[in-house]
């Protein structure tokens, strides 16, 4: 035979049917709270008026919703038609940084002179590009290339 | 004939990265994914249909230009429903600025220019004029929590409260709703 509860914790437990619900008490009250619903009909009962009512909120859908959303879906995807997303950005590399290192690089390459393979061609050129790409700046490089840049812009 | 099975449901980082690339079917699906209960949310908070409509279009275009900046593809409903929701909010001041009060013209739907409908038409019907009585916060924190099912964190993220607050809001709202529920049914439209 089932216990009958105090009034008192059918009061307490009613004040917060909406935390209970929405899963938003302590582990210990919770388990607590759902030991009594199973003793107590008319807690039970109170308890499955909220669910209902939020069973009911979600269906407040004006009867018209599917109708206009519809209509919203068709018209930007025609708009979208004329645009295109951004592309996802160069993370947190600047765009000045890269343009900066740019310079720096066609700065390097003058300094050694024009290189072969700009201008010569077959065999010379692939030589010749290969020993620039020997040459390249290491990033600690670039980045004196830079402080040097910036000292003499300063 | 028993219904056709729904085809899975595709990933939605598979279908933003898909968005990114240039497919528009991909960007079809989200929309359709979402659109219905980003514009029920609209509904509750601007009332007027036909604005409703308006700023989910914006959203939508908006969303589609600044893709790239989504970082958590998880967190694509709650990014929605940011821009949704603070466009909203810029037309609500417009509104204000031109005298109007936000709900003012709050609008019968279809379901109540129709007599003679089910009871449990008629019984949603009084629940959704009782939840255009609630306070903004607490309409948009009930909306946001039972119908986008965001927790109390992603809630208070969203709108720029605390959890404490949100579940405050949410706590009280539902607590007026059924003690609303509760009087003879009197619409905003009838005060």
């Amino acid at each position: 035979m089932n216990p009958t509860p105090l009034p008192a914790s059918c009061a307490r437990l009613q004040g917060r049917l909406e935390a209970l619900a929405d899963h938003g008490l302590p582990a210990l009250e919770d388990a607590r709270d759902r030991g009594h619903l199973e003793a107590c009909a008319a807690c039970r009962r109170e308890y499955d008026a909220e669910l209902a009512l939020l069973a009911a909120i979600r269906a407040v859908v004006p009867a018209e919703l599917e109708a206009d959303s519809a209509r919203v879906v068709a018209h930007v995807l025609a708009r979208s038609a004329e645009l295109r997303p951004a592309r996802r950005r160069m993370g947190s590399v600047p765009l000045v940084l890269l343009a900066a290192a740019a310079a720096v690089l066609l700065l390097f390459l003058l300094e050694n002179q024009a290189p072969d393979f700009v201008v010569a061609p077959g065999e010379r050129r692939l030589a010749a590009l290969e020993g620039v790409l020997e040459h390249l700046p290491s990033w600690a490089d670039v980045v004196r290339g830079l402080e040097n840049l910036s000292r003499g812009l300063s | 004939m028993p219904p056709a099975p729904e085809p899975p449901r595709l990933d939605e980082s598979d279908l933003i990265a898909r968005v990114l690339a240039g497919e528009r079917e991909a960007f079809h699906v989200l929309l359709q994914r979402h659109s219905a209960p980003l514009l029920a949310t609209l509904r509750g908070a601007l009332s007027n249909r036909e604005d409703a409509r308006e700023v989910l279009q914006e959203t939508w275009l908006r969303a589609y230009a600044n893709l790239a900046r989504l970082r958590e593809p998880a967190q694509l409903r709650a990014w929605l429903l940011s821009i949704a929701l603070n466009l909203a909010r810029a037309r609500h001041r417009r509104a204000g600025e031109r005298g109007l009060e936000p709900g003012d013209a709050l609008e019968p739907s279809v379901e109540a220019e129709h007599e003679g409908h089910l009871e449990r038409g008629e019984e949603l019907e009084t629940l959704r004029a009782r939840m255009a009585e609630l306070s903004a916060r607490q309409r948009e924190v009930v909306d946001l929590r039972v119908n986008h099912e965001l927790s109390h964190a992603e809630i208070a993220e969203l709108l720029g409260i605390s959890e404490e607050a949100s579940r405050a809001n949410y706590y009280q709202g539902l607590k007026h709703l059924k003690l609303a529920l509760q009087r003879p049914t009197r619409t905003r439209t009838e005060a």
